[in-house]
């Protein structure tokens, strides 16, 4: 008897399988995407659904039997919640555009799908096609977890009217700290006589900023050592407190830069594209002259300034994976398509060979006098030397304590070396862990 | 018995708690999931758990599978494979796998399967290698399977992570809960253990039992044997006494009335010898009579006293039949040679001659343990010989009995002689020879 519905059982469980599988086959393929409305740098000029949609369209007459979706009007600041949710509630999208935040986490938990072998496997692709520090965002110990998207450097905003008031030429493009703090010295003396409308040298610029231009690896690549007392790391530092030295205290605020009374701050490639001052587009800092230029280098560095790259990630479970790479090299890796997201976008494109584009690059600058200081060769040095930030799990946590350190280091006034080696020690305990 | 069926209901109260656990780990995990995303904080959770929780249906319908799976493994274990022992074996390692499979899924919160697993092998199993191997294998199983030691090095998120999201109190029910659970598992599983210390020690005492009950027995058996024996003893006696009573008997009413007739006859004829020596002639008369009736009486009682044999066969087919007798009774393989042409012998002739070969016969295979006896009986001139020999133990020294004196008191009777004694020929054994002078072959005798 039990023997008889034992075999009863197993012929009914086939049935449903059998149909079960059936039922798939019969259901166009599903690809869902996860995105985010507006821009990463919180500046948009372009409608991403627009070129979304478009990209879509194309696959999916490339691709009979496949339907691919995505979920608008997810904001900027709720997208990496969204996304957690829906990992929490189950497969999530999959495909999805990756934070630079968020790549660590969501690589070291397993979210992402390690893209080596697909890779390595498509012979029409290269990761070569990217400059190798947006490449490397999407990079943890030595597995490529997702691919560039969109990238922004951080360049050097330069308050061209305030110099040329002091007297002062603008800096050539292979700078050094030193000509930097020559300038900065210089604002400051000359505005010491003023009461009224004092200029400042600098805001917003710390030793983090600089440590990319001095050569300097706060981190080992796989995050297990911190090199806070390292000669690199202590140089940017010194002269972090150095510029701080000229201010005698005093703290510059966002309002002074916006009047323009402050010479020099970092300033995102986005910003740059957005408020650029030809041909006036959007009504900001109009009230004086500016431009960019690349980072100041360090006595151990060159120009080098930090790239944030947007990326896009494989979720490690779907199920449509060949296909999910498919829309993902159409969407990071094809030519046109990325031209014609770098002409909606607020970032370079991480492609080499869309970036440096003449043609495209006359496009986007058009109606640009030809005195800006960002052109090809300064996209190109910029680009092709800039790093991305480390990527390991504890990466925030390792740089607030590794901030909080040289900000006590600074004002408790002693020896900032001692006090660098010791932090190091903690951070490093906290690492390995 | 009583406690092989206790131990199978602790089983299935095992079974049926595992699987009460596992759906309490999947609610509160499912319930723990809807509130994380309820209260926007999923991104926390994912810092904080360094990992990314299963799809709550995947992991459902997986879980319930796998558990199904190993339910009806054990439930049906004992019908399907009772009699083969390659299935069991089939069986108990399909039950490891899946034990180990759910604990894997369920990302190692809990390891209490595989105690109900190693319950099922103790239960099955017998006593050889493979089930140290598979006690082995669970036991690791069960330790390393919580999430304290094989979660460490696994990367998996705890099962306390799920819980920071509950109110203190809840989460220190849940706990509890948890943990009772937990103990019960633990507990039914050490009242199995217990059960089956039992049902050996049970059983040891049992066998105990029967083999003092199997000794009683063999003594009273041995005790039966010896009264037999003697039983056997006193029956014969008692036949003895039977028939020399009978003897006696026939004697008294015979010979002893005859002779008493003869006596008084002739006391009678004495005395009137002188007076009346008619008279006394007459006497004489009666005595002759009486003498010639009372040897009739002899005659007859004798012929009463013959082997029954005799009586419905001829002497060569009853000494055959005797003889076929003997071979088939006791398994004496027996030659019989039978040289003496026709038979044709007197009625006291014959009862010697069958007396002879029935007594040498029993002789042999009695006193001799014999297993081999040859019987001869050929004619040498007017005289019938009879010669039994056999490969028995043979004899130092011949103690006539009964038997012996009886038969040579007959051959006696008849003018024959008896001879026995050891073989002399070289070979172990006994050796009898009769001679019997046949009267028909000597008329003269007559």
């Amino acid at each position: 008897m039990k023997k008889l519905l034992l075999r009863i059982g197993l012929v009914i469980a086939a049935v449903v399988l059998y149909s079960l599988f059936w039922y798939r086959t019969m259901q166009p393929v599903r690809l869902t995407i996860g995105v985010y409305a507006g821009s990463y740098w919180g500046t948009s000029i372009g409608d991403r659904y627009e070129f979304l949609d478009e990209v879509i369209d194309f696959f999916e007459k490339n691709h009979p039997g496949t339907k691919v979706s995505y979920e608008s009007g997810i904001g900027i600041d709720s997208y990496s919640e969204w996304l957690a949710q829906q990992y929490m509630k189950g497969q999530g999208p999959d495909l999805f555009l990756v934070l630079p935040e968020d790549f660590s986490l969501l690589a070291a938990s397993g979210a992402l799908y390690p893209l080596d072998d697909m890779i390595r496997q498509d012979d029409g692709f290269n990761l070569s096609i990217y400059y190798k520090a947006c490449q490397m965002a999407g990079q943890m110990e030595n597995r490529q977890y997702a691919l560039p998207f969109e990238s922004v450097p951080t360049l050097m905003f330069v308050n061209k009217s305030l110099l040329k008031q002091y007297g002062i030429s603008m800096p050539e493009h292979n700078w050094t700290w030193d000509d930097f703090y020559d300038i900065c010295r210089k604002i400051t003396e000359g505005s010491e006589a003023q009461t009224e409308k004092k200029a400042y040298a600098v805001y917003n610029y710390s030793w983090t900023d600089m440590l990319y231009a001095n050569g300097a690896k706060l981190f080992s690549e796989d995050g297990k050592k911190c090199n806070l007392g390292s000669l690199r790391v202590r140089e940017a530092v010194l002269f972090d407190q150095k510029l701080r030295e000229l201010n005698n205290g005093f703290t510059v605020t966002a309002r002074d830069f916006d009047e323009g009374r402050v010479a020099f701050r970092p300033f995102l490639y986005s910003d740059y594209k957005v408020y650029q001052p030809y041909p006036w587009r959007v009504k900001k800092y109009s009230n004086f002259e500016w431009d960019c230029v690349e980072m100041p280098a360090g006595p151990r560095g060159g120009n080098v300034c930090e790239i944030e790259s947007t990326l896009i990630g494989m979720n490690a479970r779907s199920h449509r994976k060949e296909l999910a790479w498919d829309f993902m090299k159409l969407l990071c890796g094809d030519e046109e398509l990325q031209k014609k997201m770098y002409s909606s976008s607020v970032g370079i494109s991480p492609m080499i060979a869309v970036a440096e584009d003449k043609e495209l690059l006359n496009t986007l600058f058009r109606g640009v006098p030809g005195d800006y200081e960002i052109n090809l060769d300064v996209i190109h040095d910029i680009m092709s030397t800039g790093v991305s930030a480390p990527r390991f799990r504890r990466y925030h946590q390792a740089m607030i304590m590794a901030e909080n350190a040289v900000d006590t280091a600074m004002k408790s006034g002693k020896a900032i070396e001692e006090f660098l080696v010791s932090s190091q020690r903690d951070i490093n305990i906290m690492l390995g862990a | 018995m009583e406690n092989r069926e206790s131990s199978k209901r602790v089983l299935y109260t095992m079974l049926l708690v595992n699987g009460f656990i596992l759906t309490y780990y999947l609610a509160v995990t499912s319930a723990s999931k809807k509130i994380i995303c309820d209260m926007n904080g999923a991104y926390t959770f994912l810092s904080v758990a360094e990992g990314i929780p299963a799809d709550t249906v995947t992991l459902c319908l997986k879980t319930f599978v796998l558990y199904g799976a190993l339910s009806v493994l054990i439930l049906l274990k004992e019908d399907v494979c009772r009699e083969n022992k390659m299935n069991l074996h089939l069986a108990s390692v399909g039950e490891m796998l899946l034990s180990f499979e759910l604990i894997c899924t369920l990302n190692f919160y809990y390891s209490g399967v595989a105690l109900v697993v190693l319950a099922d092998l103790l239960y099955y199993e017998g006593k050889k290698a493979p089930r140290v191997a598979y006690v082995v294998i669970q036991i690791l199983e069960f330790v390393f399977g919580s999430d304290k030691i094989l979660g460490y090095f696994y990367n998996n998120i705890q099962f306390s992570s799920y819980l920071y999201c509950f109110h203190p109190v809840v989460r220190s029910w849940i706990v509890a809960v948890e943990s009772s659970m937990t103990f019960i598992n633990i507990f039914l599983f050490v009242i199995f253990v217990l059960l089956m210390i039992m049902r050996q020690r049970d059983e040891n005492l049992r066998i105990l039992l029967l083999n003092a009950a199997l000794s009683g027995k063999n003594v009273q058996l041995q005790e039966a044997n010896i009264k037999l024996k003697k039983y056997g003893e006193t029956i014969k006696r008692m036949t003895e006494i039977t028939e020399r009573n009978r003897l006696a008997r026939e004697i008294h009413d015979t010979l002893g009335h005859t002779l008493t007739g003869i006596v008084v006859s002739a006391d009678a004829g004495r005395i009137l010898m002188d007076t009346d020596p008619g008279e006394a002639k007459t006497r004489f008369e009666v005595i002759g009579t009486t003498a010639r009736q009372g040897l009739e009486d002899v005659r007859r009682s004798i012929h009463a006293l013959r082997p029954d044999a005799l009586e419905s066969h001829d002497i060569e087919s009853a000494l055959e039949k005797m003889i076929e007798n003997v071979r088939e009774t006791t398994g004496t393989e027996i030659s019989y040679e039978q040289m003496a042409g026709e038979l044709i012998l007197a009625q006291d002739e014959e009862d010697t001659l069958y007396r002879i070969v029935q007594e040498g016969l029993t002789n042999a295979v009695r006193h001799g343990h014999a297993t081999k006896i040859s019987v001869i009986i050929y004619m040498e001139e007017h005289s019938l010989k009879v010669s039994i020999r056999d490969n028995g133990i043979g004899s130092q020294k011949v103690e006539p009995g009964f038997g012996l004196d009886y038969m040579r008191e007959r051959i006696e009777v008849l003018k024959g002689s008896l001879s026995y004694g050891n073989r002399k020929d070289g070979c172990q054994g006994f050796c009898l020879e009769a001679e019997i002078p046949i009267r028909s072959r000597n008329p003269e005798d007559e």
